[in-house]
């Protein structure tokens, strides 16, 4: 008789695993938009604008030699 | 990846003995010990594998990011953000471990992942194409004396990259979602192309319909696929934080880039740089390889691996082209391509081959140990 529940049993864990799983995909996605908002907002100095944030802004003989 | 072929219910084949993956260690080994007689003379095999990159590798490790950026005419500007943290974190923890010093170290984590990228190779190719006799074997040794495999056996982050990498594929396949949710977060902390990687093997997971496994319907594929997804953004997030937080710039690690020479451009651009410039030359010889490597990846019916190949490449080759040819070629599903192509070569052609990697293995590390930079 009991194995008349499996099926129903085994579709619940799925909804279950399922559930469980996308609830830590919106915490990872979360965690994703945050960490997007930080990449776009740089808080840095004039001198580190200049040299890495501007095109052309650093000259070395690396990229001399290209 | 078919379900057919790579199936939830099989973790471990069986039979592994049968794909040759006995001969791992023993092959290995004895290239190990050829490689160390033929660094003996330059200082030992482990100071003689640190070359150009694994410097910034045991800087990290030892001293962290927290250093300023280099001054010299020569380098100015290029600093240790532009590596990501994975593989100096195992480094680091390899040299409290162990008390080995960093050269060691790195030879030391290469020495103990190459087997077990190859048995991950050996056993995704067996899945993949079938056992059939004694092609296992002939596939597991062409896989490990590749002489894009060099690369692997560098204290660079190409061998921990791969076995992640192959690893996330295995275990996405067999539906162990939160095992490659963090494979995913790991892979995308390793190199900047983890997450284009990461991107690719789950939308296959998700919507490709080779890969729908029994008892596993769109929803859950889409699901799991998502998850994966937004796991490797993670992983990438928490290298984005960490440089926001020293430095004031989350992309630190791609504005960095430009202090190697790396412009945004389409690959056409770089590969036509690359045909004019004699330095670059064989960079540019290795990208039109590449894309045909790729090409007949599609042709044979790899398209997930292929194009997970194809999104490297185009990411990479729009940067630059240096190191075109580790980038793609280190990749291990590049290895696996070519490990089939010459599966697929006559069986008279067998043995030539194998001493052709040989020897070709020799060039590259006589190469590598002499510093010379066209493998880097």
């Amino acid at each position: 008789m009991g194995g008349a529940f499996l099926p129903e049993r085994s579709r619940r864990d799925g909804r279950t695993r399922l559930l469980g799983l996308a609830m830590l995909g919106l915490l990872c996605g979360l965690v994703d938009l945050a960490g997007l908002w930080r990449a776009t907002h740089p808080h840095v100095g004039a001198a580190y604008r200049q040299l890495y944030l501007t095109p052309g802004g650093i000259v070395n003989g690396t990229t001399l030699r290209q | 990846m078919a379900y057919g072929i790579i199936g939830r219910n099989r973790f471990m084949p069986s039979g592994l003995a049968q794909d040759g993956t006995r001969w791992i260690l023993p092959l290995h080994v004895t290239l190990l010990l050829l490689l160390a007689a033929g660094a003996q003379p330059l200082g030992g095999i482990d100071r003689a594998m640190c070359q150009w990159d694994c410097g910034w590798y045991e800087q990290i490790a030892r001293n962290g990011y927290d250093m300023p950026p280099r001054w010299t005419s020569d380098d100015y500007g290029q600093a240790s953000w532009a590596f990501f943290p994975l593989y100096p974190l195992l480094l680091r923890a390899m040299i409290d471990l162990t008390g080995l010093g960093a050269h060691a170290a790195g030879l030391a984590i290469g020495a103990i992942l190459f087997p077990v990228l190859v048995l991950l190779a050996a056993t995704y190719m067996r899945d993949r194409v079938g056992d059939d006799g004694a092609n296992g074997p002939f596939r597991t040794v062409m896989f490990l004396i590749l002489p894009t495999g060099f690369w692997f056996r560098l204290p660079y982050t190409e061998c921990l990259y791969g076995v992640l990498l192959l690893g996330m594929l295995m275990v996405l396949a067999r539906g162990r979602t939160l095992a490659a949710m963090l494979l995913a977060a790991l892979l995308c902390l390793t190199r900047p192309t983890g997450l284009v990687c990461v991107i690719v093997a789950a939308l296959f997971h998700a919507f490709a319909p080779g890969m729908r496994a029994p008892g596993a319907g769109r929803p859950t594929r889409l699901v799991e696929g998502g998850v994966v997804i937004l796991a490797g953004g993670t992983g990438l997030a928490s290298f984005i934080f960490f440089l926001d937080h020293l430095l004031g710039d989350g992309l630190a690690f791609a504005h960095v880039q430009a202090a190697w020479g790396h412009q945004p451009h389409l690959p056409s651009f770089w590969i036509g740089y690359g045909f004019t410039h004699r330095r670059t030359l064989h960079l540019a010889i290795a990208a039109l390889l590449e894309i045909g490597l790729i090409g007949w990846g599609l042709r044979i019916g790899w398209r997930m691996e292929s194009c997970t190949l194809l999104a490297t490449f185009l990411l990479a080759g729009s940067a630059g082209i240096m190191s075109i040819h580790r980038i793609v070629l280190g990749n291990p599903l590049a290895g696996m391509l070519l490990t089939i192509m010459a599966d697929r070569a006559p069986p008279s052609w067998r043995r030539w081959l194998i001493l052709l990697c040989l020897v070709l293995d020799c060039v590259f590390a006589d190469s590598w140990l002499h510093g010379r930079r066209f493998l880097a």
